[in-house]
């Protein structure tokens, strides 16, 4: 646990010192942090003295557990199991290659894939359960959005095909 | 009392009419899927479903949040009851009788004792927002910019007297919250900021995006790393047991009313929320009965407590976000956030500016809860069918929605990877405990809070006198500091505590 502790407070501090150089220092990017006259606070006041005072925050919470660390070593139970960690990827990556293709494939022909993906390779269904639900949902969310919501999603190489049916 | 009585009328006129049951109607069965799930709660769902209102009237919308969160709440209880493990974090004190008198056999009498209690305490709850939340807006009208600013400063505090373990975490989680709300235009100047010069950022990072992203997909995670795997206790339901439950909850009224006074007012304090109420309700009610010493073993009095105490605090929480614009609970951040997009500005103009949607939301709160009464005690074995759906089918399709909701926001990808990457960091957070409830908060209270600061600031030219010499911001302002440190010098305190113990355990 110490290392992702570690981890996520350093993560914290980087973060907060690449705020302030965005607001204050790098010339693309940067804005007045400073008071003027007649405005108050310029734009860049508010976001940059909070980084600052987060990157505080980050190191009180930082500093000790490197001490510690220092002191005590870094073996102790890991931040998650090899197992758990397996599991996690398992159901991260479809998600990540789903969202990757949308463009592509378009939200509904890639939500039906990974559905069924998934209910396949990680919860271990029979094609049975996993193609009807990868169907039935997707065209549940394509009457709910398209039709009556008129809400209209990406859909990629589907386009021409499901334009028909509104 | 004449007033109140007129304008309560003119809420069920609005809730009353057929589209709005349906709406509800709809709202109680997906609260109680999401309740039912463990992993899942109403924070969860109100997060996921939250889009679905955007084409609904505001009132309508705000019956189908309504609906969720009671029927959620409700629903909890069940998972809670028949598995051990809470259906949602506020039903977690549930367990601990519930589940005892699951496994001696009374487990459809633990459902409808948690049931019947759950409607007292959300039914009475609702009367005492009704008396206590006119007033207070009366009250808050006479507030300054710098009183605003307070008032804010105090809604973060309080997350930190209450929320997670360390209070630098909580701090860095609202900051992180308040910089995020920062991003895109400034709407003082119309000078883009902290963007890092991408287009992307320009639009400003939605909070409806982080929302899913960490209470959806990030949450996801967390259940699937966690892999539920329990078994279930099948209630054998009997109908004596309805009678049964009622006869019980009249026998020992004194309780539920207590708990149900004391779960509101926790409610109402800012972040509190309903699941500090239900365990102290549990404590205190324990310490007053008579069999303190058999609570733990499957006593329906601890059931009770517990769920009663809950649902009052989950409408005590919409006394502040109603009247003041602060939420008292993360659910109500989440619908505070849902609020502005749908037009309305929480605050105490609202009950004189939208009397129509306050007082439909009070009279929404009394329907709703029977419906989710009704519902969940006639529907009992088809219930535990839904607690048994595989989170392997659930994770796709919670997924998706979450994506979908990305990609709606702007209608292009850059919402949905962010989606992504807040569903990564919330999990994250979540493994090395920085408490997401403040950042959800700090990002939807954030222009506000920045607005009141700058406006307070030029008021006073630059000084920050300002807030020391009003007298409600400087009251606000201590109880804030006071509620910062308390946890600091209780950390303090316990650490030095553990370390004369260690000594005199060496010697």
């Amino acid at each position: 646990m110490k290392k992702g502790e570690i981890y996520m407070a350093v993560f914290w501090a980087v973060l907060s010192i690449a705020i302030m150089l965005e607001t204050g220092v790098v010339p693309a990017t940067k804005v007045s942090i400073y008071w003027e006259k007649g405005v108050g606070p310029a734009s860049g006041w508010f976001p940059f003295y909070l980084a600052a005072l987060m990157l505080i925050c980050s190191l009180i919470v930082l500093i000790p557990k490197v001490i510690d660390a220092i002191k005590e070593g870094l073996a102790d139970k890991p931040f998650v199991t090899l197992e758990a960690l397996k599991e996690v990827l398992w159901g991260f990556w479809p998600m990540f290659v789903f969202v990757f293709t949308i463009p592509w494939l378009g939200f509904y022909l890639g939500a039906t894939i990974y559905i069924i993906y998934y209910m396949r390779a990680v919860g271990k269904h029979s094609w049975k359960l996993s193609i009807p639900t990868g169907i039935l949902f997707n065209v549940a969310v394509f009457y709910i959005f398209e039709k009556s919501l008129k809400l209209t999603l990406e859909k990629g190489i589907t386009e021409s095909l499901l334009i028909k049916l509104l | 009392m004449e007033g109140i009585l007129s304008n309560l009328a003119l809420g069920f006129q609005v809730t009353f009419t057929p589209f709005n049951m349906l709406v509800g109607f709809l709202g109680v069965v997906l609260g109680m899927i999401f309740g039912l799930l463990p992993g899942l709660g109403p924070l969860n769902g109100v997060a996921i479903l939250l889009p679905v209102t955007f084409v609904l009237p505001a009132e309508s919308s705000m019956i189908f949040i309504a609906a969720i969160y009671y029927a959620g709440t409700a629903g909890g209880a069940i998972t809670s009851i028949s598995l051990n493990i809470p259906g949602t974090p506020m039903a977690a004190a549930t367990c601990l009788d519930g589940h005892p008198m699951a496994k001696k056999g009374e487990g459809a009498l633990a459902i409808f004792v948690a049931a019947t209690a759950s409607l007292i305490g959300g039914t009475l709850a609702c009367v005492g927002f009704v008396f206590l939340a006119p007033p207070l807006a009366r009250y808050a009208l006479a507030f300054g910019p710098c009183d605003y600013f307070a008032l804010m400063i105090l809604a973060y505090a309080c997350f930190a007297g209450l929320g997670g373990k360390s209070v630098t975490k909580t701090i860095i989680m609202t900051i992180f919250g308040l910089i995020v709300s920062c991003v895109g235009m400034d709407v003082v100047s119309g000078n883009p900021r902290v963007t890092f010069g991408y287009m992307g950022f320009y639009n400003a990072i939605t909070f409806l995006t982080a929302v899913v992203g960490m209470f959806g997909i990030g949450e996801v995670f967390v259940t699937i790393e966690k892999g539920i795997k329990a078994e279930i206790i099948h209630p054998d339901v009997k109908w004596k047991d309805y009678v049964q439950a009622w006869k019980l909850i009249v026998k020992h009224r004194v309780l539920v009313l207590s708990d149900t006074v004391l779960g509101f007012l926790v409610g109402v304090l800012p972040a509190a929320g309903a699941t500090p109420a239900s365990f102290m309700s549990y404590g205190f009610s324990k310490s007053f009965s008579k069999r303190s010493k058999e609570w733990g073993t499957g006593v329906p009095e601890g059931v009770m407590a517990t769920e009663s105490s809950n649902h009052a605090a989950s409408t005590g929480a919409f006394v502040p976000m109603v009247t003041l614009g602060i939420p008292g609970s993360p659910l109500a951040a989440i619908v505070l956030g849902g609020m502005l997009i749908w037009g309305l500005v929480p605050g105490p103009r609202l009950f004189i500016e939208q009397p129509r949607f306050v007082w439909g939301l009070i009279a929404c709160g009394f329907i709703v809860n029977i419906l989710a009464y009704i519902f969940e005690v006639s529907l009992v074995p088809l219930l535990m069918k839904v607690l048994k759906t595989p989170f392997t089918i659930m994770t796709p399709i919670i997924a998706i929605f979450c994506l979908i909701t990305g990609y709606v926001q702007n209608f292009g990808m850059v919402e949905v990877w962010e989606v992504l990457i807040f569903g990564i960091l919330g999990y994250f957070c979540k493994k090395t405990d920085y408490p997401v409830a403040p950042f959800i908060l700090a990002l939807v209270l954030g222009p506000m809070t920045e607005y009141a600061l700058r406006q307070s600031l030029l008021q006073s030219d630059g000084s920050l006198m300002i807030f020391v010499t009003h007298p409600i911001s400087l009251t606000l302002l201590i109880v804030s500091i006071f509620l910062y440190a308390f946890p600091i010098t209780k950390g303090v305190v316990e650490r030095k505590r553990l370390k004369r113990e260690a000594m005199e355990a060496k010697s």
